[in-house]
């Protein structure tokens, strides 16, 4: 028991700086998110469609803020509103009111991400390192369990 | 036999000299030309040296603002005298003399309403008098009698520049009052209305609705103005990608422009006075690349060209605005770059060439040469295992500077002009 305690003493400082590293993706990309989601919601309708899912806000965010020649000389409001309007439809009147999401940043629709905070490749960025950290943890555990079964004596 | 051999060693004559086979003789075609007031007053260089740089690349046609509001700021004692002490010509005695000393002709728009025409609104109220339009635009008509063509305010639909936004006003206050005072001027004198941008938006009118408008309030005018602007310039193209159900009226969807002018306004010509692509870099949203700006560029001159009833396709922007606005509101539709580097846009507007059809290995193209006046020498290159090759010998455009030849290119041909008086080839075309 003390091996293996002494194991995850080992594995602390690696949880630590998990941790850490995932505080800081979370950190910026939530604060730039809520300053720029509209910004992305525009970038992705200047493709030819909307396709993705945003929070309710990025859309009316988008319709106060685009630039004079994006609003006027451009169908990206129609697009935009009409876009807004099934996106209200879809999640109910109830949780369409800002406070539900806030100006919560961009979901990706095919991800089902539903609201996290971060945008897809940071998403998939942290999963991957997050399953990477998890692997080695459970890695490491299991080559401490063996070490300390083979040190213990036999008939104890 | 000896008349099918004679037919034969001809055929391959034929084919020897370069494949090309002129079609029927175009008609006398559109002008093709750009508006850019800024550039103009202000631009780099002196003003004859841009002036004569809009000559040397074939500009046809300058349209030109004179704002009411800035030329009368004050209240004129005559207001339909243009030597009243109150106007305030400005620039454009210089801009359009310059113009039409070169040969040049202008198309003018009269916009903004002086304070003390609207009871002390903003420029984009309505006059209270409509007389007190009709005197200014009668003294511009004196004031500048070479110019022919005229349009009536700017983008009227849209509450940006008419407070209210509606054709009945535009007709009454605006529209007819300036056509009867110009004509009595300028008895030659030719009037655009209309002159809509392709949306109408909040609190504005659509296109359509107000072309119907304008009929039911018994317009006065010579041509129907517009500003066919993509919509979606990512996937919209001088001939396709229009919506189709929308009231809106881009460039892929001139037919419908042409449908409701003939439907309540009769069958006037159709001047589209402001259009182009803007350009990504620097604009992420509106923008295409340089080199798909240059190739529709080509393709709208193709479609204005074949449209008979078009007398002008105007390309808002010669040079792209600095775009140092935190909204990045600057228009990027230039032949040229902020900095002034010219973008693949202007070689094509120099000289366009767009495919007009295909069958197979035929494919008939129609180009332009631009400089200049008359019929101009031009030679066409293909591109084949990497070098360019002459296809066919010197020939000579029409009087318009446009021809229309069918060459043996299939698909993915490359192509180009060669125009030996200005000793440059236009863009590559790939034939689709």
């Amino acid at each position: 028991m003390t091996s293996i305690r002494q194991a995850f003493a080992y594995l602390r400082p690696v949880s630590a700086v998990l941790a850490l590293l995932a505080a800081f993706a979370i950190a910026p990309s939530t604060a730039s998110a809520k300053e720029e989601c509209w910004r992305t919601l525009v970038d992705d309708w200047s493709d030819g469609a909307i396709s993705n899912l945003y929070p309710i806000n990025c859309y009316r965010q988008a319709l106060a803020n685009m630039p004079e020649d994006v609003r006027l000389y451009s169908s990206a409001s129609d697009d935009i509103n009409r876009a807004l309007n099934g996106r209200v439809a879809t999640r109910g009147l109830a949780s369409s009111s800002s406070g539900s999401l806030g100006a919560a940043p961009v979901a990706a629709a095919t991800t089902g991400a539903g609201g996290s905070g971060m945008p897809f490749a940071l998403v998939g960025s942290l999963a991957v390192l997050l399953l990477f950290g998890a692997g080695a943890a459970y890695l490491i555990h299991r080559e401490w369990r063996g070490a300390a079964r083979l040190r213990a004596p036999k008939d104890s | 036999m000896t008349l099918i051999r004679c037919a034969t060693v001809a055929a391959v004559v034929a084919a020897f000299l370069g494949y090309v086979v002129p079609t029927a003789g175009a008609a006398a075609g559109a002008k093709y030309g750009i508006h850019d007031d800024a550039w103009l007053l202000n631009g780099p260089g002196k003003l004859s040296s841009r002036l004569n740089e809009l000559d040397r690349v074939g500009v046809d046609i300058v349209r030109f603002t004179l704002r009411w509001d800035d030329i009368a700021a004050r209240k004129p004692f005559d207001a339909r005298d243009p030597d009243d002490d109150a106007y305030r010509w400005g620039g454009a005695d210089a801009v359009l003399n310059g113009l039409n000393r070169r040969g040049i002709p202008s198309v003018l728009t009269l916009v903004g309403t002086p304070y003390w025409a609207n009871g002390g609104d903003g420029p984009t109220e309505a006059p209270t008098l409509a007389s007190s339009f009709a005197d200014f635009a009668y003294a511009a008509a004196l004031r500048y009698p070479f110019v022919r063509y005229w349009t009536i305010w700017n983008e009227p639909n849209q509450v940006r520049w008419l407070r209210p936004a509606s054709p009945t006003v535009y007709v009454t206050k605006l529209l007819n009052p300036a056509y009867a005072a110009i004509k009595q001027a300028s008895p030659g004198a030719r009037i655009g209305g209309g002159v809509t941008a392709p949306r109408g938006n909040l609190g504005g009118v659509s296109p359509l609705a107000w072309i119907e408008g304008m009929g039911k309030a018994g317009a006065k005018l010579d041509a129907y103005a517009h500003h066919p602007y993509p919509l979606q310039p990512q996937v919209e193209t001088p001939w396709s990608g229009g919506c189709k159900h929308c009231q809106t009226i881009s460039m892929a969807s001139l037919d419908r422009l042409v449908a409701a002018v003939r439907k309540w306004l009769g069958p006037k010509r159709i001047w589209l006075t402001e259009y182009g692509y803007q350009t990504d870099p620097p604009d992420t949203w509106l923008g295409i690349a340089p080199a798909l700006q240059a190739i529709y560029i080509a393709e709208a001159s193709l479609r204005v060209w074949r449209a008979p009833y078009v007398d002008m396709l105007i390309n808002f922007l010669y040079q792209d605005d600095i775009d140092d606005t935190p909204s990045r509101s600057g228009w990027q539709s230039g032949f040229k770059t902020a900095a002034g580097k010219p973008k693949p846009s202007l070689r094509a507007f120099m000289l366009p060439l767009a495919r007009a059809s295909r069958h197979g290995q035929q494919t008939t193209l129609w180009g332009q040469v631009r400089p200049r006046s008359g019929p101009q020498p031009y030679r066409l290159q293909e591109l084949r295992s990497g070098t360019w090759q002459w296809l066919g010998p010197d020939r000579m455009t029409e009087r318009d500077g446009s021809f229309r030849v069918t060459v043996k290119a299939g698909r993915n041909a490359r192509l180009r002009i060669w125009s030996p008086r200005d000793t440059m080839f236009g863009r590559t075309l790939q034939v689709r």
